[in-house]
Formats: structure tokens, C-alpha cells, sequence
């Protein structure tokens, strides 16, 4: 077992750490500018035809990328960019949410996801991560019927153990930690 | 499948060879991948694993008991909350009633066909059949499910639904199902099949449907875990959700959902979460529904039954048959019903009725070690021996054991009958074995012979302390200790009483063998006869209460387990009788955990050079229950001063399993078999362990394979450490 940072950082260390463990990539990045960066940067080397986006995750994501698409126009798109609203450290998850089904299809649909979060929106435990859903489970206007936590890209180990990225879901899950100050 | 009768099905299983390499290579990884997740949670204390995980358990059952204690108030306050949400929470009266409610929410949408996420509520209730007899198509969407649902079969492990079978069989089954060729090698490729066939049905269906693995009361939301995906389909694409459950699914907070999320992946496929856990508050938007359907089908006649109320903390992990040991042999197929493992034979009686649960309960060899990886610790081995209870108070027993019970409960005659076979079986003893041949579904064993002279006659009802020798002074002098032989030990195993009681004398104390002793009941408590059990059980209280001994210790590990852990059960309803089980419990060890505890042996005390190599199994239940494992080793590898072989795999169980190894001889030869090739895999020929059963079980099979092992008693191994040796005389 490995000993455990502490510290402010130390939390970006060690999501990065479990989020690894479960398959994804996480970069970070100092501000949102970066952020446009290294999601464009990804799009290129995918050499995807096809970037869509949910209306939060349009500000990271390049023009060209389409927002609001219908099932046939996200299914397979190359790349899908969302926004986290929060990662947690204990897992190396990051929390999605919308209402709107058709955000949703982004990170469920496309073959690579990319999630952009904040580094305000970093917690240490899943408790945390309790308390906040709590809230955006409760009626109001800001209630959100839908939320959940994206651990690593979609997987099966039900032939034989073996296991087996990409299964509905993507094939591949990157995490960008805008770090800020 | 379920359509061919528990024997038909268990004669295939134990055949089938290829079911059980699946198998050992599936308990074998996951217990690993299990063991390691734990290790490397860290909670704000850093313990160690099982320690991180005893402290999580224990939060989730009294999470999972206080609701189940205060059902309806919580469940009014899931309704609530889901329904100011705009979902449908509908309370079905029976299977059918549940089934119904489906059936009706596709034909309203006009769906011919139900997208579906792994439930095994709708296993339960039969939902798939239902729904294709009326025209929907069921599609599954989990890969394990989808198969087995292309074989049609049903998921033979809760969480794993198709573990039993090869790449090379799903190769066969997609190959059959779609007309076209597919890999019987290539698992990547297999897997891009489904996900291509499934797309089309998930944008086709207008009715999705799953379970959900928590319940949120506080806010009505539903917490449903998933790895492929295929569950934000379900629950995204179609107008029309419906989350089909039983009430156990309730817990109270957030904060009660992230213990059992906790817990639930890791002990489920080892993993430290699953790669989505979706929390769904209500429909999304204006013309879309979310439908709640609750089922009982038994679950209130669990929850006012005390002896399984206990039951409906299940969070359906699949553990319990992950780590057992009889379904690696046979598979979930017969090791249940439609839920398999060990939860599946505690609650088929309750969801399905007892006759299904009749021949599955019959192969478990309680070796508990279901308990020791529930996440919320519920008592599975007892509960299985109260299934077999219930199963013998309906049928009876059969007539073969009636006989032999008959015999077993009387003294005089058990003993003139050992006696008879010692005279008679001497010209075919060898080495304390009869070397006879056995009848088919017996050939891998050698049984054990009864010896003329039985532990009784060779030791005294009095042996006075040794005065001097290597541990005369030990923690023990001067104490008084109750010997218990065992009924079995007696006549089959009479040298390993003779060297425990030498080193107690040994250890200064002075040591009385009660006459009157003979059987603590255990075989009865393991057949389901409980008055049977219960009177031998008297007796032994009665006999040891006599002694005043400030002890009571016995080599035979299988009979302190049973004092210690099944008597307090079996006297439940008799108050007087519970209060003496209770007071002898705290009198009751196992020989090593007296020489360790009370005696204290020092490190070095009885070292000695040894030609042997060793290896170490602990009887399961000393591992399990007693939690001797631990005394054992030491005595060995400290106060012997022996290097022992690391045993892989030790912590699973033998195959003896008291009766079973009798009634089901297919199951314990599968286990015998795992566990002498693990011992081969250490080149040991010595191994030492500490329950006679087990000992006579492990060494007959040895015999008949032709192994050269030698299995000896942890007793025998220390005493004769106590007679001074010339160098290398061992």
C-alpha cells in the first residue's frame, strides 16, 4: 500500500492516482484557456470527424463541436466533451448531472469522453460527494434528476474475468483538473 | 433448466469438468482482486483490510437493520419524496401483480420490446417468460445476461451471470444466435458483437427497465450501479422507465448509500467502484415516466421470522458464492435456485418455497466461509443449518441416516459397532485405514479404521501434572482441564486425544476425562435433527458441567465450534438450557488457543530439528469461528520452531463438511481435489491441521490418489517434540 499524500495537492494526487487505477487519464491544467487547449488537442489526435458537446461543456470544447445532438448524430462521435461537477479523490470519479437526456448521450455515446472540472470542484470522499448530491437531489430549481459518478471508461469482465474496455459506453475516459490558484 | 429435477441437475454438474475449471480460475481471481481492494482502502485510521472492512460492514448492517426494523416509515418517505418528483411508486400485491404492472406500462407505450439492466427481482418473479408469453421481447443488455439469456438458461451467479461457461462456449452461443461466424478465442471480439445487437434494441424500445441497488429514502432516489454502460441507455432512451425492487432496497441517506458503495463493488468483482453509479430522482422532462414497482413475494414473511430476519440486509454481492467452496464444484445451477450461493439457499424457501431449497441446501459443508465476506455480516451458515431443519421437519430424514443416527446417539451400541469393524476390518487395516474396496461414487477415498483400543481405554479419568519437562512451568500450572475426545476421535483417531492430553499434563495441568462423555451433537445439528442434537447436546453440557474444571479443551476443533457457536442457537427457545450453553461456552477452547492464551508457551519451547516439509491447513472452522488460526501457527512456527510451506489457498475448506461429504460425495471429492493439488503445489509431505474430521478426510484421500502425504494433528506433531531426541531421529 502506498502511503497517502496530504494537502491540497496532495487531493489532486491522489484522485489522479484512483482515477488511473480505474483507466482513465487525468491532465491537469492552470486555467480554463488551457482547458480549450488540451480538449482540442485531444480532438486532434483522435483525428476526430465528429466532437459533440454538452451545452455546459461547449466552452471547452472546439466550434466545430455539435451541442444537442439527436442519438444518430452522437452515437460514435469520435470525441464528447461534458463538465464534472465534481471529482472525487476517494475514487477517481467525477460526477455528471443534466436533465436533458440529450446531454447525457455525450458521455454515454461517444467513444471518447472528456470531462472538464474545476479544481474547486474537487472533494476528498465519497461523503463529500454525499452531501452534494443531496442537494441536487432535493426539489428546487436547481434539482437534477440525473446525476452519477464516471469511474474509468465502460467495461465488462463477464467472459470468463477478462476484462474488457468499451462495452456500450466509451472506450476511453480523460479527465481534465483545471487547477486555478 | 429449471425444469429438470435437482438430482438430474447435480449428476450433470459433477461431470461437467469443464464448469469447474471455470470456476476455481473465477473464486481464485476474484478472491484476490477482493482481498486486495480492501487492503488498499484507506479510511481515516489506515487499518488493515479485513479490519477496514469488519468496521464498514458492521456501519452497513446496522444501516440495512434499522430500516428493515422501521420498514414502512422509511418506505413512506422514499414514496414521498419520489412521488413530489413525478414518479409512479407502485406497490404490487403478489409476482404476478408486479409482472402484470410491466406488461401494461408496453402495451399503453405500444413497446414490443422491454430494454432491461441485470435484476434479479425479475428472476424472481419469472418477468422475461411472462412478458414473451404475451409478445414483448425481454432483451437483457448486460453482456453476462444477455448470454445466458441467448443459451436460455438463468444467471448462474448474481453478479456474474455467465461465469460458468468458456469464451469458447460464448463463441458457440453468438456464432448460433446471429448466423454468422464469431470468435471462439477473441473476448474483445465478443464483446463488439453484443454491443452492435444491442444498440438496435435500445433505440427500438419505447419501455426500459432496471433494478436499483439502494433506495434513498430521504429524497426518493434511486441508485442503480453499473459497469458496460448499458444502463444510461436503459434508463435515457426509452419514454418509459421502470425500476422493478424489493423493499430491502431502502436505506435512509446518502450517507448509507456511499457505506454500501463501499462495500458493494469490492466485494462483489473487487473493484473499488463500478464505472457508473447513476442517483435518479425522478423523469427528466414533461411526457417521460418513471415507474417504482415493489415487490414482497415472501419478504414480509422474512422479516417477521427471526431466525432469517437477518437475511434482508443482502445487497446482493454474489460473495457468499464467490468464496464457496461446493458451488465451485456444481455452479449456481444447483448450488440454488434462482438466487445461488449461500443467500440463495437461505431465501428460496421464503420467495420460491422450501422444496426448491431442499437439494441445494444439502451440499453446503459449512465451513462459514460465506459469513466471513458478507458485507453486512449476515449469519449464513446458521441460517443454512435452520433451512435444513425446516427441510427435515417436512421430509424426514432419509432412511439410511435415520439408522445411522440411531446408532450415533447411543453409546454402548456406537461403541460395540466401532468395535465389531475393528475385529472384523483387521485383516484389511493398514496404517489405520481399511483398505477395502469402496463403491463407485466412493472410490477417491480411504476409510479410516476403528482401532480395538479406543481413546477411553488408553487414557485415565485422571492424569496428574507433570512435575518437570520442557513446559512445567507453563501458564497452565496448576489449572484443572476438562478433556473432551470426540465421539469420533475415539475409535477412529485415538492418538491424537492421547497426544493432547499429554500436552496438558505436560503443561502442568491436571487433567480429568470425563466417563460420561461420548457425541456434542454436531452430527446431528448437521443432518437438521434438531431434538436429536439437542439431547446430545444436554448430555455434554451436563457431563462437562460435572467436572468444575476451570477448562474445558478438546483437540477435535469441530466440537468446540459447535459448543461455542451452535449451542446457544439450538437452545434459543429454552431459556435455562441457553443460560448453561452459554456459561460452558466461556469455559470451552481449542487445544491451541489454550496453549497460546492460558498455557503460554514461549517461543523455543519445544524446537527441534525436523526432516519434514510442512505445510499448514486450518480446519475452516477454526478459521472462521474459533479464530484459532492464528494460536495454530504460532505453536507451529514459534514454539516448534517449524518452517512451514505457505499453503495456497489455505483458508478454504477441505470437503469434509460433516454429513455432506457423505450425501453429496461428487462435491466433497471436487473440494479434497482443490485442496490436495494446492498442497502438492508447496512439495510438502507433511501436513498438519487441526481437526480430526478433517485429518481422516484429507489422509484417506491422500491414500487412495497414491500420494505418499502424511496428515497429522497439530497435537501429535507437539508431543512428540516432548520426549528429548537424538539429533535427526524425527
Amino acid at each position: 500500500m502506498q502511503a497517502e499524500p496530504t494537502g491540497a495537492s496532495a487531493l489532486t494526487e491522489r484522485f489522479r492516482q484512483r482515477a488511473s487505477q480505474a483507466g482513465a487519464t487525468v491532465e491537469t491544467v492552470p486555467d480554463a484557456a488551457a482547458a480549450v487547449a488540451a480538449v482540442g488537442d485531444m480532438a486532434r489526435r483522435l483525428e476526430a470527424a465528429r466532437v459533440t458537446s454538452t451545452p455546459e461543456g461547449a466552452e471547452f470544447a472546439p466550434a466545430s463541436a455539435l451541442v444537442g445532438g439527436s442519438v444518430a448524430e452522437v452515437a460514435d462521435a469520435e470525441l464528447g466533451v461534458s463538465v464534472g461537477r465534481l471529482a472525487v479523490a476517494e475514487t477517481g470519479s467525477v460526477l455528471l448531472g443534466s436533465n436533458d437526456p440529450r446531454a447525457r448521450m455525450v458521455g454515454m455515446l461517444a467513444r471518447t469522453h472528456v470531462v472538464v472540472v474545476g479544481a474547486d470542484a474537487l472533494v476528498s470522499s465519497l461523503d463529500d460527494a454525499a452531501t452534494r448530491i443531496r442537494a441536487l437531489a432535493r426539489p428546487g430549481p436547481d434539482q437534477l434528476r440525473y446525476v452519477g459518478f464516471v469511474t474509468g471508461p465502460s467495461r465488462t469482465a463477464d467472459i470468463e474475468r477478462v476484462l474488457t474496455i468499451g462495452v456500450q459506453g466509451p472506450r476511453a475516459l480523460h479527465v481534465v483538473l483545471i487547477e486555478g490558484d | 433448466m429449471t425444469a429438470t429435477s435437482f438430482g438430474a441437475r447435480y449428476r450433470k454438474a459433477v461431470q461437467d469438468i469443464q464448469l469447474r475449471t471455470n470456476l476455481l480460475a473465477f473464486q481464485r481471481g476474484w478472491r484476490q482482486s477482493r482481498d486486495e481492494r480492501f487492503a488498499d482502502y484507506l479510511g481515516p485510521d489506515g487499518q488493515s483490510g479485513e479490519a477496514e472492512f469488519d468496521t464498514l460492514r458492521r456501519q452497513l448492517a446496522a444501516a440495512k437493520d434499522a430500516v428493515i426494523h422501521d420498514q414502512e416509515a422509511i418506505f413512506t418517505r422514499f414514496k414521498a419524496g419520489a412521488e413530489s418528483n413525478g414518479a409512479v411508486v407502485y406497490q404490487a400485491s403478489s409476482a404476478d401483480d408486479a409482472t402484470h404492472y410491466i406488461l401494461s406500462l408496453c402495451e399503453r407505450t405500444g413497446s414490443t420490446i422491454l430494454v432491461k439492466t441485470k435484476s434479479m427481482v425479475s428472476e424472481e418473479i419469472f418477468l422475461n417468460h411472462y412478458l414473451e408469453a404475451r409478445g414483448i421481447r425481454a432483451v437483457e443488455t448486460d453482456l453476462g445476461e444477455w448470454i445466458v439469456q441467448l443459451r436460455h438458461e438463468t444467471p448462474s451467479h448474481m453478479v456474474m451471470p455467465a461465469i460458468h461457461l468458456s469464451r469458447k462456449q460464448v463463441g458457440e452461443t453468438f456464432s448460433e444466435a446471429t448466423g454468422r461466424e464469431v470468435s471462439r478465442e477473441d473476448v474483445g471480439e465478443q464483446v463488439g458483437l453484443a454491443r452492435t445487437e444491442l444498440r438496435k434494441d435500445f433505440l427500438a424500445a419505447h419501455v426500459g427497465m432496471t433494478g436499483a441497488n439502494a433506495l434513498v429514502a430521504e429524497t426518493g432516489t434511486a441508485m442503480i450501479i453499473t459497469n458496460e454502460g448499458n444502463e444510461a441507455m436503459v434508463t435515457t432512451l426509452p419514454d418509459v422507465h421502470v425500476v422493478l425492487v424489493g423493499y430491502e432496497k431502502l436505506v435512509a441517506t446518502f450517507e448509507d448509500a456511499m457505506t454500501q458503495l463501499r462495500l458493494l463493488p469490492r466485494s462483489a468483482t473487487g473493484q473499488p467502484i463500478t464505472s457508473y453509479v447513476t442517483f435518479i430522482s425522478g423523469p427528466d422532462r414533461a411526457g417521460r415516466e418513471l415507474h417504482y414497482v415493489f415487490v414482497d413475494n415472501g419478504r414480509s414473511a422474512m422479516r417477521s421470522d427471526p431466525d432469517f430476519v437477518d437475511a434482508l440486509r443482502c445487497i446482493r454481492c454474489a460473495a457468499c458464492a464467490s468464496v464457496c467452496p461446493p458451488y465451485q464444484v456444481v455452479g449456481g445451477h444447483v448450488f440454488g435456485h434462482i438466487y445461488s450461493g449461500a443467500i440463495g439457499l437461505v431465501n428460496t424457501p421464503f420467495h420460491h418455497g422450501l422444496e426448491h431449497a431442499a437439494g441445494p441446501q444439502s451440499l453446503c459443508v459449512s465451513c462459514n466461509a460465506c459469513q466471513t465476506v458478507c458485507p453486512v455480516d449476515i449469519p449464513l451458515p446458521r441460517q443454512i443449518l435452520d433451512v435444513r431443519r425446516r427441510v427435515v421437519d417436512a421430509n424426514g430424514l432419509s432412511p439410511l441416516k435415520r439408522a445411522i443416527l440411531f446408532v450415533w446417539g447411543r453409546p454402548r451400541l456406537f461403541r460395540a459397532l466401532a468395535r465389531a469393524v475393528a475385529v472384523l476390518g483387521r485383516p484389511v487395516t493398514r496404517d489405520g485405514f481399511l483398505r477395502l474396496p469402496m463403491p463407485a461414487r466412493h472410490r477417491w477415498r480411504t476409510p479410516p479404521a476403528p482401532r480395538l483400543r479406543p481413546a477411553r481405554q488408553r487414557l485415565k479419568t485422571v492424569i496428574e501434572p507433570a512435575a518437570t519437562g520442557p513446559l512445567a512451568n507453563s501458564g497452565a500450572k496448576g489449572i484443572t482441564v476438562a478433556y473432551f475426545i470426540q465421539c469420533l476421535t475415539d475409535p477412529l483417531a485415538p492418538e491424537q486425544a492421547e497426544s493432547a492430553v499429554k500436552l496438558l499434563s505436560a503443561c502442568g495441568a491436571r487433567v480429568v476425562v470425563p466417563e460420561a462423555q461420548h457425541c456434542c451433537g454436531l452430527p446431528f445439528i448437521d443432518s437438521g435433527d434438531a431434538s436429536g442434537a439437542k439431547r446430545l447436546a444436554r448430555q455434554t453440557i451436563l457431563t462437562l458441567e460435572s467436572t468444575a474444571a476451570d477448562y474445558v479443551v478438546s483437540a477435535a476443533n469441530s466440537c468446540v465450534a459447535a459448543i461455542v457457536h451452535d449451542y446457544p442457537h439450538l437452545f434459543r427457545d429454552e431459556p435455562q438450557w441457553k443460560v448453561r450453553a452459554e456459561r460452558l461456552r466461556e469455559r470451552v477452547l481449542d487445544l491451541a488457543s489454550f496453549l497460546v492464551n492460558v498455557a503460554r508457551l514461549p517461543a523455543g519451547a519445544l524446537a527441534g530439528r525436523s526432516s519434514d516439509v510442512v505445510t499448514y491447513h486450518p480446519f475452516c472452522q477454526s478459521l472462521n469461528v474459533l479464530n484459532a488460526d492464528h494460536a495454530a501457527r504460532r505453536l507451529l512456527t514459534e514454539v516448534c520452531g517449524l518452517e512451514l510451506r505457505e499453503l495456497p489457498e489455505a483458508n478454504v475448506c477441505c470437503g469434509f463438511g460433516g454429513s455432506t461429504s457423505f450425501d453429496a460425495p461428487e462435491v466433497a471429492r471436487g473440494i479434497v481435489e482443490r485442496k490436495l493439488s494446492n498442497i502438492d503445489s508447496t512439495g510438502a509431505d507433511l501436513l498438519v491441521t487441526d481437526n480430526p474430521g478433517c485429518i481422516l478426510h484429507l489422509q484417506g484421500a491422500a491414500l487412495a490418489s497414491g500420494r505418499r502425504l502424511r496428515v497429522r494433528h497439530l497435537a501429535e506433531i507437539m508431543a512428540t517434540r516432548l520426549v528429548p531426541r537424538s539429533p535427526g531421529s524425527d
